[in-house]
């Protein structure tokens, strides 16, 4: 039987996903599931906050996108009733517009600056969360965050139950896929190179006629709307949210995921928070030593390996053909 | 009575002040010279401290000597982080960043491994008090706010008067021009990390007597400093001394007056609107 080769990235993506689809056939377990959905979740994060990195704006305030995200859909269910898909798309809603609103005046900024103005935005939504007792829940945040109801389909007899992990875990592989599949197409697209040319250069970019804020503005909005949309999704599967949960340390967790499994390449955010959260569930017996291990795994990533995880064949590569490289010479100076 | 409280907070707000302004210091050295966003001052502000604690108290060595036992070694430590782990890398900004993450991050739990969870505390160097207005100000936090203050003015001096801070400078302004002059980039970077760790480790020796000593010391300060560089303007140390001080006096009299909460959130808002008009801080160098 003969392959066509070229269709080999596609039929790996397929299986993978068929693999990804029988996984609650195979176990129930919860932690498992658990990991996988927290596994998603953060995907979905990460690859929004690498798409951001990518126009070369050095963005700390994600964290800001996700906790509104989160806190305004579990709000609107508590006090408004609202009903759950409703509040969640609404959370995603309140993330674009609070990008629009930050992004005009702040994306004008350059560097540190700009990092600052995020993560201060981050840090006066967090301080906001604390203060206001009557939607937000002050400081011990919100409880209780209502799950969705169960349901049946017709004709299949099917019932969804929500106290299973299984349907939370189907609900967050759709919002990674569609999260991906609409970053991938923006990627490989006019915009993508557009977002390349402010990166690289932004008065460039100018000089050619492009529009940079808008351009800016664009992919803050898009990537906010997706963590928030996350993020709301994560506050109704966690059911409590809490403004010690929204600090900068997410974001810097988050720019860790992007680092170690590489920053050039689509791929990197995903392969990068899938190792790291493995990582750290496999490090968690160990109190202290989680830590330090988790911490010198970073280290070790970002001293060896310029490209990330996702870079290791190359650099592997290079090392196997220096080392016959000095074997031949070796070989050489012996004959 | 209120005279008391306000010659109290102002003290307090004074001794803030100069803990981020040495902190702020050293951080905006290393971006504006080497464009580095150092976190690991952090944690070299946190081992200065807790060195200090065990040789003055645990080994009862003296203050001023324990100190510069404290500042040499984390020195050395400054060099070798340079030379082993930045130099390789350097020039790649998200890289550099995310290195010293999780450096700070092996650190901090490093210290939590081996100086254990309980803060600790050390008593008074200076000792006594004096009395003014009904409050009670210790010698000990006057002396440190002059120490600070001579320590700043110091490096002002070293960076305008000096040969080698000209050489920075230079680096700063073209380092292929600089190094066509025959200043070495190298060289510059070594000083900058010795520098810049040195005044962690300054802060850290200074403030061991005033405030706890806990592992977690470190991260919080860090970001305080970014803050200040951000308020005060990049690569100026009359902007970090005048940031510190806003950011001092306001968090020590807001503590005071309005609580420490809102306080938190409304330095955040100022901050972020202060950058969105003026989008260089204070002082800042428009680069």
């Amino acid at each position: 039987m003969k392959i066509n080769f070229a269709y080999k990235g596609t039929v790996l993506l397929v299986l993978l996903l068929a693999a990804l689809c029988l996984v609650p056939v195979f176990t129930v377990n919860k932690y498992f599931l658990h990991i996988f959905i927290i596994i998603f979740i953060s995907i979905i994060w990460s690859s929004t906050y690498r798409f951001i990195i990518r126009t070369g704006q050095i963005h700390f305030g994600h964290v800001a996108f996700i906790g509104l995200g989160a806190y305004s859909s579990a709000a609107l269910a508590i006090t408004v009733h609202l009903p759950i898909w409703l509040c969640i798309l609404l959370g995603g809603v309140t993330g674009l517009v609070f990008a629009i609103m930050l992004g005009y005046p702040a994306l004008r900024v350059k560097a540190l600056y700009f990092s600052i103005i995020t993560w201060g935005s981050g840090e006066v939504l967090r301080y906001m969360y604390m203060r206001l007792k009557v939607p937000f829940g002050g400081t011990y945040g919100l409880i209780n965050i209502p799950q969705p109801g169960n349901f049946t389909i017709p004709f299949l007899n099917l019932t969804i139950d929500w106290s299973t992990k299984v349907p939370y875990y189907f609900l967050a592989l759709a919002l990674m896929l569609l999260t991906l599949v609409i970053l991938y197409r923006l990627e490989f697209s006019r915009y993508g190179l557009i977002f390349n040319a402010i990166r690289e250069g932004d008065i460039v970019a100018q000089s050619v006629g492009i529009n940079i804020m808008r351009y800016k503005v664009l992919v803050f909005a898009i990537c906010a709307f997706l963590a928030s949309v996350g993020g709301a999704f994560y506050g109704h599967y966690a059911t409590s949210i809490a403004p010690a949960d929204v600090t900068v340390v997410v974001t810097i967790m988050l720019g860790c995921y992007v680092l170690v499994g590489g920053q050039y390449k689509f791929a990197g955010p995903i392969i990068g928070t899938i190792l790291m959260i493995v990582a750290s569930e496999l490090f968690s017996g160990y109190a202290f030593f989680k830590v330090m291990l988790y911490s010198a795994l970073i280290v070790f990533v970002m001293l060896l390996l310029p490209e990330g995880l996702i870079g290791l064949p190359k650099v592997v590569s290079l090392m196997v053909e220096r080392l016959r490289k000095l074997l031949a010479r070796g070989e050489d100076s012996r004959a | 009575m209120l005279a008391g409280i306000l010659v109290q907070t102002t003290v307090n707000g004074a001794v803030l002040s100069v803990n981020y302004a040495l902190l702020a210091l050293g951080l905006t050295l290393f971006l504006s010279v080497m464009n580095i966003l150092f976190f690991p001052h952090g944690s070299m502000y946190m081992i200065a401290a807790f060195s200090m604690y065990y040789f003055s108290v645990v080994f009862g060595i003296n203050y001023f000597l324990a100190a510069i036992i404290a500042i040499a070694g984390l020195a050395i430590l400054a060099v070798l982080l340079e030379k082993g782990l930045y130099r390789p890398i350097r020039g790649d900004v998200n890289r550099v960043f995310f290195l010293g993450v999780g450096l700070e991050w092996f650190l901090e739990s490093t210290g939590y491994l081996v100086f254990g969870l309980m803060p600790k505390g050390m008593p008074a160097v200076f000792k006594g008090s004096i009395n003014i207005f009904g409050s009670i100000l210790t010698w000990q936090r006057l002396a440190v706010v002059l120490i600070s203050l001579t320590a700043i003015g110091l490096l002002q001096l070293f960076i305008t008067r000096t040969r080698l801070g000209l050489g920075m400078r230079c680096y700063v302004e073209d380092a292929d021009a600089a190094a066509l002059q025959g200043i070495k980039g190298n060289s510059i970077s070594t000083l900058t990390f010795i520098l810049g760790v040195s005044l962690a480790a300054l802060a850290g020796v200074l403030l061991a007597p005033v405030f706890d000593i806990t592992a977690s010391m470190g991260t919080p300060a860090i970001f305080k400093g970014f803050l200040v560089i951000g308020l005060g303007g990049l690569g100026s140390i009359p902007g970090a001394l005048l940031g510190a001080l806003i950011l001092g006096f306001l968090d020590s009299f807001g503590g005071t007056f309005v609580g420490p909460e809102l306080t938190g959130g409304l330095v955040f808002l100022f901050i972020v609107l202060f950058l969105m008009i003026r989008p260089r801080g204070l002082v800042g160098v428009n680069r």
